[in-house]
């Protein structure tokens, strides 16, 4: 207890400026990995891309060797574990206690909501330049000794782009459950559950069947990555979201806003 | 400056009611109450956490929530026992010190500060002792180097050494001029360094003041030689004589006082003590819930 250490000053003036979003952002991504969870969940993401994408190009049909084919299928796979990544950079807050601190330091809680959005969105951009850096890799490895066949890098650019909204969004629906529930086990399992209990009900029940393939996730969004993207199935993607990300993103955060922390 | 204005918050029919009080730079105000009373409800809706029903809760005048950068102004330290197990010491005031924007040197002078070493610092929190996590979270609170602290129980787990250390810490920071509020439900955790005193009980305040001024009025008890000669003298000099079952004299003065009349009359005493209302006695009877109180 030194005098250098230990000061009590005069009140810091009213000046002081709040902490910018970006620096909020850049904690978030830190809190993202410096735990061993958190870095496992990462290796994870990325270990299975390679996988995917590796056994995707040297086995299966020749006619499969193509960009379109290797990302679509390490997408597919990837996608199913980013929610989860939302989830947990939101409800580790609880399960660990650390709102507490978390909302004392930063009152505006709309503030660290935000932050935790933009930071789950910038790690889904690098699972997603994972899987397009491991697919192009892995197809460029299998393309034909005597030159890549036709077709091998069709639709280069719109099927990049389609994986990169798919695993934006998915961890988006994951942070949206997370804010939701507040509770990582039960937002894995209903994120896990509802929507394959939606296609059962939908797929049973004639007269829902349309409405089934509109707002089902996996089917609206998985075509995101597919040869032939139209104008039909980039609406049905965005029908998905809003009721898949947009509703339980801004419930979740309106619950966060208003309930006790602690 | 914390000011808390006639705030009330019920859970059904629990909570805090009209609980005002005042924390002034340079002093340390201790929040006394048994557990459940509602110190950590009064100070979570300070802090913003929850949001009250009625009332006010500022700091210089500022609702907590507003405070454009809180940590910088005010070290909040409720729970210990909320931290991340699976980050070391050093990297949980690390993240702290990111958002509140000081100084990376400054993690390792609280950590200094607060008595965890380099190699405790590089632990996981999840195998600390509640001690070691209560110097944590004290070094969290410090860490902004705010002017007020709010500190929920900061005796909790720590050892006579511990307590004695955060009592000098706690009083050096407000002989500097820093405003302290802490809560206990042990008297003789607080009665040490506190200036103030506010008693809750079942939500409500109870007891405001300085140890002196709940302690009351004093009494002297006094013994004499010549006991006759005494009352005579202490009633020509016009104070009021009791005698005690135990045969001492009880005179509502000070031991000065009544010195000075027993001297000048020429009388030896035999004893001459002050006794005033126990705070220990003062605080229990104040926070015993009997069961009358619930049959009224």
């Amino acid at each position: 207890m030194t005098a250098a250490t230990l000061y009590a000053k005069q009140p810091t003036p009213m000046t002081l400026h709040p902490v910018r979003l970006g620096r909020l952002c850049q904690v978030e991504l830190r809190k993202a990995t410096d735990t061993r969870a958190g870095r496992w969940l990462l290796l994870v993401v990325a270990a299975i891309a390679i996988m995917v994408a590796a056994i995707t190009a040297f086995a299966g049909k020749e006619k499969g060797h193509t960009l379109q084919n290797v990302l679509a299928n390490t997408t597919s796979f990837s996608a199913l574990l980013l929610p989860v990544l939302g989830v947990l950079l939101v409800t580790s807050e609880w399960s660990q206690r650390t709102a507490l601190t978390t909302f004392t330091l930063v009152p505006r809680r709309g503030r660290i909501v935000a932050a935790k959005t933009v930071a789950g969105g910038l790690l889904a951009v690098a699972a997603s330049a994972v899987c397009v850096l491991v697919a192009i890799g892995a197809t460029a490895v299998t393309s034909h000794p005597s030159g890549p066949h036709p077709g091998t890098w069709h639709h280069a650019a719109a099927v990049i782009i389609g994986s990169l909204v798919v695993q934006v969004l998915y961890v988006l629906l994951g942070i949206g459950f997370g804010l939701l529930f507040l509770n990582t086990p039960f937002a894995i399992v209903v994120y896990f559950a509802l929507p394959t209990a939606w296609s059962i009900l939908t797929g049973s029940v004639k007269a829902l069947d349309s409405v089934g393939k509109w707002a089902n996730p996996s089917t609206a969004w998985g075509h995101l990555t597919d040869e032939n993207v139209g104008g039909t199935l980039w609406l049905k993607a965005a029908v998905a979201a809003a009721i898949w990300v947009v509703v339980p993103l801004v419930a979740g955060t309106v619950r966060v806003l208003r309930r006790p922390i602690g | 400056m914390i000011e808390i204005h006639e705030l009330t918050k019920t859970f059904g029919s629990a909570g805090i009611h009209d609980v005002s009080f005042m924390c002034t730079p340079g002093t340390v105000t201790g929040f006394l109450g048994p557990n459940g009373a509602g110190k950590s409800t009064t100070m979570r809706l300070l802090c913003g956490l929850n949001t009250a029903d009625v009332g006010t809760a500022t700091i210089d005048g500022v609702p907590y929530r507003r405070l454009p950068q809180p940590g910088r102004r005010v070290g909040v330290m409720l729970d210990p026992t909320a931290m991340h197990a699976g980050r070391t010491g050093h990297e949980t005031l690390s993240l702290s010190a990111s958002v509140l924007g000081v100084d990376v040197n400054r993690v390792a002078q609280v950590l200094d500060l607060v008595g965890l070493d380099k190699n405790a610092a590089a632990k996981r929190v999840g195998i600390y002792s509640l001690g070691m996590r209560q110097r944590l979270a004290l070094g969290m609170a410090l860490l902004g180097d705010p002017g007020i602290l709010v500190l929920d129980e900061p005796a909790n787990g720590l050892d006579p050494q511990g307590i004695h250390w955060m009592r000098l810490l706690l009083r050096e920071y407000a002989d500097r001029g820093g405003t302290v509020l802490l809560s206990s439900h042990l008297l003789h955790e607080v009665q040490a360094v506190a200036d103030k005193l506010v008693i809750i009980n079942l939500g409500r305040i109870v007891a405001d003041g300085t140890p002196e001024e709940l302690q009351g009025t004093r009494t002297t008890v006094v013994r004499a030689l010549d006991q006759a000669m005494l009352v005579a003298a202490l009633q020509v000099a016009g104070q009021p004589v009791h005698t005690g079952a135990d045969g001492a004299l009880r005179v509502e003065a000070t031991t000065e006082q009544v010195g000075r009349i027993a001297a000048s009359s020429g009388t030896v005493l035999t004893e001459l003590r002050e006794q005033g209302e126990d705070l220990e006695e003062l605080f229990l009877s104040l926070t015993t819930n009997n069961a009358q109180e619930v049959a009224a």
